[in-house]
């Protein structure tokens, strides 16, 4: 196919899509009226299992399976990372060397790495009541740690990052999110029913399932994404050999 | 604020979106192209924020600006550094792309004859 019948065919297309699209919108609700059919529906099923952030009752309550894929997509990009990432037959590992980080820096590191962990926590601990939740906590987590990287060095991001309690960790909190839609079965009757006592209003522990299912979430999206950036660092910075990175698949170079 | 204050906040934001999202998909260099991928899920966190999903707007706001353009840096720095620390070619091992001193280098410019731009072997890779 040419270039121009390319550009035809994308512009033909994309005019159908915007002339759909602009249509569609228009019929929509319009954004911050008082009265919206799905949200005033969302807020009363949240109020009613007294959980105060709405989107979290719509993600751990009403739509948890839902979630459960999303979860199911970070776990296989997680575990597809590590396969694809582990040491290869020609490539070793090499102790990295310590870095000369500046005093104020490394102070910096140490004062804020417990701030970012504690917010990263309060996150996912608060995500039945303020927004936030399991998946944005963990992410904060994860992020947070590698504060440790940026302030010192390799060797002490190794040091605080204990990878193999990690890999469990992610495994282990994957199968706790399934592990609870069973129990809801079994004890209400239905795939990932919220069966625990619901508690009282905008308090830590209302809400039923919602905060464990975001604990669950926390460690797993916490987890993941710390042993997901551990093997890219790994490849970026320790392991070296196995020449420069071209597959087998890549025509040699015409010299 | 009043809706109609929203609506501007909402409309100078998608514009911010909109040039972001164009130029992070004008960019060829994969660096400079994961520094604009980084803008670009600021201004969508901000777009989310003016939205009132604060809930998207922190998940956009790590994942989208922190961890994405991280992997996309770090999978660069593998492929054009040889997996060296820094990108520089490590002194302890022989380097493929250092070629023998005694072969002929095709790529090193011949000093009597003019020779045209060529991009370097690391460039050429890279594509």
């Amino acid at each position: 196919m040419s270039r121009s019948v390319r550009l035809w065919l994308f512009l033909s297309a994309g005019a159908v899509i915007a002339v759909a699209f602009a249509a569609a919108c228009t019929g929509l609700p319009h954004f911050g009226t008082p009265v919206h059919p799905y949200g005033d529906r969302a807020v009363a099923a949240a109020l009613s299992r007294r959980t105060a952030n709405t989107v979290s009752s719509v993600n751990f309550d009403l739509r948890a399976f839902d979630t459960l894929g999303e979860e199911s997509i970070l776990f296989g990009a997680v575990l597809g990372a590590t396969l694809l990432l582990r040491l290869a037959r020609d490539e070793r590992k090499e102790w990295p060397e310590a870095e000369r980080v500046l005093p104020s820096t490394r102070l910096f590191g140490a004062l804020l790495l417990p701030v970012t962990l504690l917010t990263g926590v309060y996150i996912v601990a608060h995500g039945q009541l303020t927004p936030g939740g399991g998946f944005q906590g963990g992410v904060v987590l994860a992020t947070g740690l590698h504060l440790a990287y940026v302030a010192a060095d390799y060797r002490v991001l190794k040091q605080v990052r204990p990878l193999a309690v990690l890999d469990v960790a992610d495994a282990v909190a994957a199968g706790a999110f399934t592990a609870l839609g069973v129990a809801g079965l079994v004890v209400a009757g239905a795939f990932l029913a919220n069966f625990l006592p619901l508690g009282t209003f905008d308090r830590l522990s209302s809400a039923g399932l919602v905060p464990v299912l975001n604990a669950a979430v926390g460690v797993e999206v916490g987890s993941g994404v710390i042993v997901l950036l551990a093997h890219f660092l790994d490849q970026a910075v320790e392991i070296t050999g196995g020449g420069p990175a071209r597959t087998r698949f890549d025509p040699p170079e015409p010299e | 604020m009043n809706a109609n204050t929203i609506d501007i906040l909402v409309a100078v934001v998608l514009l911010a979106v909109v040039v972001a999202a164009t130029v992070a998909a004008l960019t060829r260099d994969p660096v400079r192209q994961a520094a604009v991928l980084a803008m670009l899920g600021l201004t969508l966190a901000l777009l989310f924020t003016v939205l009132q999903a604060p809930d998207v707007a922190l998940s956009q706001l790590g994942v989208g600006t922190a961890v994405t353009p991280l992997l996309i840096l770090l999978t660069v720095r593998k492929i054009r550094g040889a997996g060296s620390p820094g990108g520089q070619p490590n002194p302890g091992q022989p380097n493929p792309e250092q070629p023998d001193p005694e072969q002929p280098d095709p790529d090193r410019p011949q000093p009597d004859r003019p020779q045209p731009e060529r991009p370097s072997r690391r460039e050429r890779r890279s594509r």
